[in-house]
């Protein structure tokens, strides 16, 4: 029996060809990361600069030192310069008082320092954070990892070598104490004997011994006696004897002050150094704290910094090789009526292209510094992907040519293309149909769509191999140059055709015997059904 | 990402997609991932809606991302249904469902039952009464929103051509469902009653039907079945074209679907065979390639070309 046919039934169908270009770049895209991780986890190794060699950031501890020691010099300027103008008995309370005066400012002077320190040590941290950058561009992240093991080996033989200095100054500041306290004794001891001198009775005793001098010579002129006589001689011996007792103590007197002067300058130059060798000393332990504490923390905070970017770089790399297996699995995966068209040569060649034209040195320098190491890799990984945006004018007739390059192949690959959208007898898209119940065959479409059509030779080989076989043919302009689609619409069948519809018929009239118009999606009342 | 070139505009055809109950969870994430992929979005004049008494998602992951159902799936509530199908069982039902007589003879209320469990079961009466229950509240004003949105305002076309999209002066609607099941045949009718009544006037609709052949992975007793519900309703389809008229009261509230003509411009039946059955596409399959030419019929010059074929279908032109 014969169906007439229903003109809106029909079945579509869809094949073609496609490069699956956004498969390919996320592929392509996925290995440059991949490439690019292991780049950086790789190590190649270096020695890296010595802890000498590192430059320092600035020259602020030399500035510092000759700062504060002017600043040690002023405080005890006045006092080297009004030396002798200080009563002796106030010399040791006014370089007390200076003392006292020159610990306030070293006090200062060593807040300051540490300041200075600090800001050292801030700067010798982007010193060695960017020479870690450039060592694990230049390297891989392992050489900077053991280029800061050794850093901080270095470290501690330095801190070993600024301790003993430390020690040398301890023991040379209490030298100079001690040293300070014999000066301080001896000038007492000094000062105590200076007491005895009385300049008025040295002054008055002056006067007498001029008073004889004149009388002995008034005398001896009066007389007339000859200074070379025996009366003479005596008197002037006399005189000078006396003269000898009044001078004696003025004689003294003038070699004590001598003798205190020096002792004062002794006191003065020890007072100084005293308080030089402590500024040393409290500058030195900070050196060692910079160098011992603040270095290593340093390193230390690097390397987990370093070894955190090991890290979040090794769970990526795990990640991109899974995911680099799985799209090379998925490259040629696609619904059945789908022909993926990929060279091997293809890919290679744009894999070199990319690389080629990829910013990779500026890539591994932003990744090596583990600053924001997942915001910086979110940012590289699009940029990998745009640098594949070549692709977008891969065309698959180009590479259909090239795989494809006789004629013949290509159009048995066309032929089987064709077969998926509208069967085989023709007729046939996505749905089975039995022709020999119809009354004449269904119409059947192909609507190929294929880029630039006006261009393509593939156009012109379906036209000439498809028109005129009593299927309607249009070929019209694609969108894509990555895909040729061929779709089949089958229309005008009855019902019965369909494959298998026997069975349709027989399962509705068992169940119509059992339900009757249940089975209906809705049911059509009869007349009085309804209120 | 799409590049905004003046010259070489995307083209769009605006085109709403209505799927009713489980196979068009199996098309639209793929169809969502392929707008994704090419434009990095899906354009603001490609609007899907599923209706579904079953609340399960349709989802897949592809590069790192989720595609899922769940925004633009409608779950229909099947409290009202439990509630009535419980009271249809009372002597005294008029009492409490007063307004119940008016689906006589539009429902075989004797054959209405209530299954615990998701979406409804084969039980075509059920389903009959199942979508009446739900159509004032929960598919009128989703369709009106929809269509109303079918065609961009101007200002939204201006933004869209910002963005480097053409957009098409015509429009398609299409209904995807299962053919061999329970909620998409019974929905079919009327949606597509509604649809022919709410649609811009230069719109077309058509339906993809997945016929019994496709429910390859379902029990014998679920084929055979669903092969009774498939003739059952294409044949009322059918009917509809040979002019039957269409005149149900769908709601409590004595709203009613007419139509006297043509529900739809075509019927696409598919069962996923190749080349006249020497091989078979698998559900997923399937889904994939459906909604691969839904995209090419959507975003290329090929949809305008195959619209005008459609349109011109029965008068069998043919071009070289």
């Amino acid at each position: 029996m014969e169906f007439k046919k229903f003109s809106h039934l029909s079945s579509f169908a869809l094949a073609g060809l496609e490069v699956p270009v956004k498969k390919i770049k996320t592929l392509l895209s996925t290995r440059l990361q991949l490439d690019l991780v292991g780049y950086l986890l790789v190590s190649r190794k270096d020695t890296g600069l010595s802890l000498s060699a590192i430059r320092e950031p600035t020259f602020e501890k030399v500035n510092y030192l000759e700062k504060t020691r002017g600043i040690v010099y002023q405080v005890w300027h006045p006092v080297a310069d009004n030396l002798s103008s200080i009563a002796p008995s106030q010399l040791l309370e006014r370089l007390n008082t200076t003392w006292n005066v020159a610990q306030k400012k070293i006090a200062i002077a060593v807040d300051n320092a540490r300041e200075t320190f600090n800001e050292r040590a801030r700067l010798k941290a982007e010193i060695i954070r960017e020479e870690c950058s450039s060592l694990a561009s230049e390297k891989g992240i392992p050489a900077v990892l053991d280029w800061l093991d050794r850093l901080n080996e270095e470290t501690s033989t330095a801190q070993d070598a600024l301790e003993n200095e430390l020690r040398g100054f301890e023991r040379r500041r209490q030298r100079q104490k001690q040293n300070l306290e014999v000066i301080k004794a001896e000038w007492m001891d000094t000062l105590g004997k200076s007491v005895d001198f009385d300049a008025q009775r040295v002054a008055r005793n002056f006067l007498i011994l001029a008073t004889i001098i004149i009388l002995v010579g008034v005398g001896l002129w009066i007389f007339s006696i000859p200074a070379n006589s025996i009366v003479g001689i005596l008197g002037i011996a006399v005189t000078t004897l006396i003269a000898m007792k009044f001078i004696s103590p003025l004689i003294r007197h003038l070699s004590l002050s001598r003798q205190m002067n020096l002792l004062a300058n002794k006191l003065l130059f020890g007072y100084k150094a005293l308080s030089l060798f402590e500024f040393d000393e409290r500058v030195k332990k900070l050196e060692i704290e910079y160098t011992g504490n603040t270095l290593r923390t340093l390193f230390r905070i690097i390397r987990e910094e370093y070894e955190k970017e090991t890290a979040t770089l090794e769970e990526i790399q795990t990640e991109l090789k899974s995911e680099v297996k799985e799209l090379e699995k998925s490259l040629l995966e696609s619904p059945p009526t789908i022909r993926p068209i990929v060279r091997d040569d293809a890919l290679r060649e744009w894999y070199e292209h990319a690389q080629k034209i990829a910013p990779l040195n500026e890539w591994i320098r932003r990744l090596s510094s583990p600053k924001d190491i997942n915001q910086r890799w979110a940012e590289i990984k699009k940029e990998t992907e745009r640098v594949f945006s070549f692709l977008d004018n891969v065309k698959v007739e180009e590479e259909l040519y090239l795989m494809y390059q006789n004629k013949e192949e290509r159009m048995e690959l066309l032929n089987s293309l064709k077969e998926a959208a509208i069967g085989r007898t023709s007729g046939e898209a996505f749905i089975s149909l039995d022709s020999s119940v119809m009354a004449g065959s269904p119409e059947v479409y192909l609507i190929i769509e294929v880029y630039n059509p006006e261009e393509s030779f593939i156009a012109k080989e379906i036209r000439e191999a498809w028109g005129n076989t009593g299927i309607g043919l249009s070929i019209v302009a694609g969108s894509n140059p990555e895909t040729i689609s061929i779709i089949g619409v089958t229309y005008g069948f009855p019902l019965e055709a369909i494959r298998e519809w026997e069975e349709v018929e027989n399962s509705f009239n068992q169940l119509y015997k059992q339900e009757g118009n249940s089975i209906y999606p809705f049911l059509l009342p009869k007349e009085g059904e309804t209120q | 990402m799409l590049k905004n070139n003046p010259i070489n505009k995307q083209l769009i055809i605006p085109t709403l997609i209505v799927g009713l109950g489980g196979y068009p969870k199996a098309v639209l994430p793929h169809l969502d991932f392929l707008f994704y992929q090419y434009f990095g979005e899906r354009p603001a004049s490609v609007d899907f809606v599923i209706f579904d008494f079953d609340e399960a998602n349709g989802e897949i992951s592809a590069t790192g991302r989720r595609f899922t159902t769940q925004p633009y799936l409608i779950v229909l509530p099947k409290k009202a249904l439990k509630d009535i199908a419980r009271k249809l069982r009372r002597k005294d039902r008029n009492k409490f469902i007063p307004w119940i007589d008016t689906l006589a003879g539009y429902v075989d209320l004797k054959q209405v039952r209530y299954v615990e469990g998701p979406g409804l079961n084969l039980l075509m009466q059920t389903a009959n009464l199942a979508w009446r229950l739900v159509w004032s509240e929960h598919i009128v004003p989703q369709l009106k929103a929809r269509l109303q949105n079918l065609h961009p305002s101007p200002q939204e076309l201006s933004r869209l051509e910002c963005k480097g999209y053409s957009i098409s002066n015509r429009s398609s609607i299409f209904v995807i469902a299962g053919g061999g099941s329970t909620t998409g045949p019974s929905g079919l009718l009327p949606i597509l009653v509604e649809l022919k009544r709410l649609k811009p006037i230069d719109s077309n609709v058509f339906t993809i039907l997945f016929t019994p052949g496709s429910y390859r992975d379902k029990t014998d007793e679920h084929r055979k079945r669903g092969r009774a519900i498939f003739r059952a309703t294409v044949h009322r389809l059918i009917d509809l074209f040979n002019g039957m008229e269409f005149d149900q009261p769908y709601g409590r509230n004595g709203y009613r679907l007419r139509l006297e003509g043509e529900p739809f411009d075509h019927l696409f039946l598919i069962d996923g065979s190749l080349g006249g059955g020497r091989a078979e596409l698998n559900t997923e399959q399937l889904g994939k390639l459906v909604a691969r030419l839904l995209f090419k019929l959507t975003t290329s010059p090929l949809g305008e070309k195959f619209l005008g074929h459609i349109g011109n279908l029965n008068r069998g032109l043919k071009e070289v």
